[in-house]
């Protein structure tokens, strides 16, 4: 068995190709279609999932540098969505402090605040 | 979240089917209004987005308009509150193309009046103001979910597994 021991061959996408190809199945049904004329008023675009999905099986196949660039560009937009902060309030770095505080005991101290 | 702390089913007085107390961080579902699961799961959802606002965010629900109307038009827009078969359901269609986006607006206007006591023109401002922003805001989700089976699959790419 031959080792592992160039980087390359440890990377890992970081969503499974799957996801892209069932998000390219999903976007060209009928429902979805009629839930994106509903929502936006528009056709839905659908060529993407199948690029991305492309660009992940092309990896997958070669498992050269180019297709791996390919593929890290793909995965960029997507995990920009997942780190988008939404500006309108200040953002938590943390849940609030409280919110395991059983009930009674948040009342007693909200009380006693309110008191003071 | 935690099922005896986070969640209280109680009577409720008003027409409203459920809230998000911020104070006693808590969902609380009308035992007396929520009348089928299907209304259940809406409810929890859009509950559950202000919980969640709530959680990732500085929400200061009780001075800023706009803060709650952020999160009102998310809840409105994520939960399946203006699902195409519900507003059918309720003749509340006068056209199909883009009318999800007249639900979510008229919804999220209507909650924010309710639960700050203000004026309508206010309640719309407010909602205008922050509209593009927080409409394409679909945390958790990376699409706007049409249904249960498709809400399962529409948080895979912000959290990497299946709800």
């Amino acid at each position: 068995m031959i080792m592992a021991a160039s980087s390359e061959q440890i990377w890992k996408p970081y969503y499974p190709c799957d996801y892209y190809k069932q998000e390219y199945s999903d976007c060209t049904t009928v429902g979805h279609r009629f839930h994106s004329y509903y929502v936006y008023g528009e056709k839905p675009e659908c060529g993407q999932w199948k690029k991305d999905y492309e660009a992940c099986t092309a990896w997958m196949k070669t498992k050269s540098e180019e297709a791996k660039q390919e593929l890290l560009k793909v995965e960029d937009r997507h995990l920009q969505q997942k780190y988008y902060v939404n500006p309108v309030w200040p953002r938590r770095v943390t849940p609030p402090k409280d919110w395991y505080l059983p009930v009674e005991e948040m009342r007693q101290k909200q009380k006693l605040q309110q008191q003071s | 979240m935690y099922k005896d702390r986070h969640f209280s089913c109680e009577p409720c007085s008003y027409q409203v089917a459920g809230g998000f107390d911020p104070q006693a961080n808590q969902v609380v579902l009308c035992q007396n209004i929520i009348s089928s699961q299907g209304m259940m799961n809406r409810v929890l959802t859009h509950e559950l987005i202000h919980a969640f606002d709530h959680c990732r965010g500085k929400v200061d629900w009780y001075n800023n308009l706009q803060h709650v109307a952020c999160s009102e038009i998310r809840a409105a827009n994520l939960s399946g509150d203006c699902s195409f078969s519900g507003e059918l359901r309720r003749l509340q269609l006068k056209g199909v193309k883009k009318h999800h986006q007249t639900c979510v607006w008229q919804r999220a206007k209507d909650s924010v009046k309710v639960v700050r006591n203000c004026t309508d023109e206010e309640a719309a401002r407010a909602v205008d103001s922050v509209w593009d922003t927080c409409f394409n805001d679909l945390a958790p989700f990376h699409k706007i979910p049409r249904n249960k089976k498709d809400a399962i699959r529409a948080a895979r790419f912000r959290y990497d597994y299946d709800i």
